[in-house]
């Protein structure tokens, strides 16, 4: 039932209930002037016999369960009395509940945004990235040469795929006009289905066609929207790449990145600019590289296995080149390579801060209850002894203290979105799935939830 | 409250009006001066206690009410009784004659 039809079915209903009473005392106090009562004793008698209409009202209305409403707009409308009569209490109070929950709600947006919801990729946990460590310039994210990673391929237990990518392909769009310079990759046909990603249209390209040197490319779902207006026929049109035409076969989802938001499409590894040079050297450091994890293994037992790997083949190539980066491996999860390895820690500590400092709000905020509490005494005495229950009391002063989480809870609201704005303007460019980040419902019900349980402990 | 009907078991006052109501549809008023006058005033029910056994009623779906014109051309609000009323009339009188026959046989052990 609706709230509307509610109230006017209660207000109809009590009108009737007035109405019927009054008649019911009219009828007969007419009834008994009639037999020759003077008409004020009649109208008098008409109502000692009918006995207190007030408790008799409110006893029907007690059948419709329409007094604990009534309690509760008593309650709040004197919550509200009483904390516009002390403000300097109330804005204290609400102002450290809106601290703390607004606080709490955007760091944790942040960390659920970054951390906590899923990648767009299937089973994302199982995917690494390899990359070569560079010892000697202590560089840890180094590339790796095609010959290398199909050693990786035949001795690793480890790993179900690897998959190969270039390391930035940033190319014109030459049939535009202006010409635009659109960040891509080319990219080993494996790639798409060891993410777990499909296109939404079309399809990715065969391994056949990377074997061919076929001109194909995959288009992110953004590119699409912007060059085909999100077009189903654009499938099958030309896309020219560096002066060169390619056929569009497909589309990715919305969601869908690799290795982040800026990259537009991709094309097979095999049109690599420098694919004949580079598939024949072995001391080179050109790719970078996914590989999925066999189901149960984890990242510390891939990592063992490809420094034995990296091992032998430094054994079996021996090389002097100073160029080299050498043969050893860094096994990174894809989450931690997408946020940055110290992101977990940081938003663990800063999250670490924001809690305590909602509990110190609530803590405060008990205190300064309590201390109201003994200020109070005199008035719940008197409340008591004029025949307030104890039920009634508690269920007073828990009014109070919703009102005052409510009121710190819609403050908190705008404060975490005046903080998360703040947040997001003073981040650096570059943090992946920032975008992403918003105030998570669920977070601020939570928080919420926590301060107003925290504060009726008191 | 049934409480206040005073000397009335709970579910008395009820089981009163839907008697009433079985005959002829009845507005409070009516109700009230029929179950005085009929019991030869050896009830004494406070005729407001009516009302919240009314709505009780209602709740329940035993009766049903219409706004109607009196005799005196008075606007009252009749009741009539439902064929769950009814059924419910049924089964209190039943228990209620189980239960008088039960306390005249504890009251006049003699007879029995």
């Amino acid at each position: 039932m609706s709230i509307l039809f509610f109230f006017f079915r209660r207000k109809q209903m009590e009108r009737d209930a007035a109405e019927e009473v009054e008649s019911h005392l009219q009828e007969k106090a007419a009834e008994l002037e009639e037999s020759g009562m003077p008409h004020e004793l009649a109208r008098q008698r008409a109502r000692r016999d009918f006995g207190n209409p007030t408790i008799h009202t409110e006893d029907s209305r007690a059948v419709w369960r329409w007094q604990a409403w009534d309690h509760l707009r008593q309650d709040l409308r004197f919550a509200c009395r009483w904390m516009r009569k002390s403000p300097g209490f109330t804005a204290i109070a609400i102002l450290s509940l809106a601290v703390g929950i607004g606080a709490n709600t955007a760091i944790f947006s942040v960390v659920k945004a970054l951390l906590l919801d899923p990648l767009p990729f299937r089973d994302p946990g199982r995917l690494t990235l390899l990359w070569t460590e560079d010892r000697k310039r202590g560089i840890h994210e180094e590339g790796t040469s095609w010959l290398t990673v199909q050693d990786w391929k035949q001795r690793s237990r480890s790993f179900e795929d690897f998959a190969i990518c270039s390391r930035g392909n940033p190319v014109f769009l030459s049939g535009l006009q202006p010409p635009e310079r659109v960040a891509s990759e080319v990219v080993s046909s494996n790639l798409f289905s060891l993410l777990g990603s499909a296109p939404v249209i079309g399809r990715t390209f065969t391994a056949d066609e990377e074997a061919n040197r076929n001109r194909v490319v995959v288009l992110s779902h953004a590119l699409w929207r912007r060059l085909f207006g999100g077009a189903e026929d654009a499938m099958g049109k030309t896309l020219e790449i560096d002066g060169i035409r390619h056929e569009v076969i497909g589309v990715m989802p919305r969601d869908f990145f690799f290795p982040d938001q800026a990259t537009e499409f991709w094309r097979p590894l095999t049109l690599d600019p420098f694919w004949d040079r580079q598939r024949i050297r072995r001391y080179t450091d050109w790719w970078r590289v996914v590989g999925r994890l066999k189901p149960g293994v984890s990242v510390a037992q891939a990592q063992s296995e490809m420094n034995r790997i990296g091992e032998q083949l430094e054994r079996e190539y021996p090389t002097n080149d100073p160029g080299f980066a050498g043969f050893d491996v860094n096994v990174v999860p894809v989450l931690l390579q997408i946020v940055g390895k110290k992101m977990p820690f940081l938003l663990a500590v800063l999250l670490g801060s924001v809690a305590v400092l909602l509990l110190i709000a609530c803590s405060n905020l008990g205190h300064l209850l309590l201390a109201r509490g003994a200020v109070r005494q005199h008035e719940f005495a008197v409340r008591r002894a004029v025949g307030a229950g104890r039920e009634r009391l508690v269920r007073q002063l828990l009014s109070e203290s919703i009102l005052l989480a409510a009121a710190g809870a819609v403050s908190g609201v705008i404060l975490a979105s005046g903080a998360l704005r703040f947040l997001l303007s003073i981040a650096p460019a570059g943090i992946p799935r920032l975008h992403e980040i918003t105030i998570d419902g669920g977070v601020l019900l939570f928080t919420a939830a926590v301060s107003i349980v925290g504060c009726q402990d008191k | 409250m049934q409480t206040d009907s005073r000397g009335l078991f709970p579910g008395a006052l009820e089981m009163m009006v839907l008697q009433m109501l079985r005959r002829e549809p009845m507005h409070g008023y009516a109700l009230a001066s029929r179950i005085k006058e009929t019991s030869g005033e050896l009830l004494q029910v406070e005729e407001g206690s009516l009302y919240p056994a009314l709505q009780r009623m209602l709740k329940e779906g035993w009766v049903q009410a219409e706004w109607a014109l009196s005799a005196r051309s008075r606007r009252i609000r009749v009741y009539k009784i439902t064929p769950k009323g009814r059924k419910r009339l049924q089964r209190e009188v039943s228990s209620f004659e189980r239960m008088l026959t039960g306390i005249a046989r504890v009251m006049r052990p003699s007879e029995s």
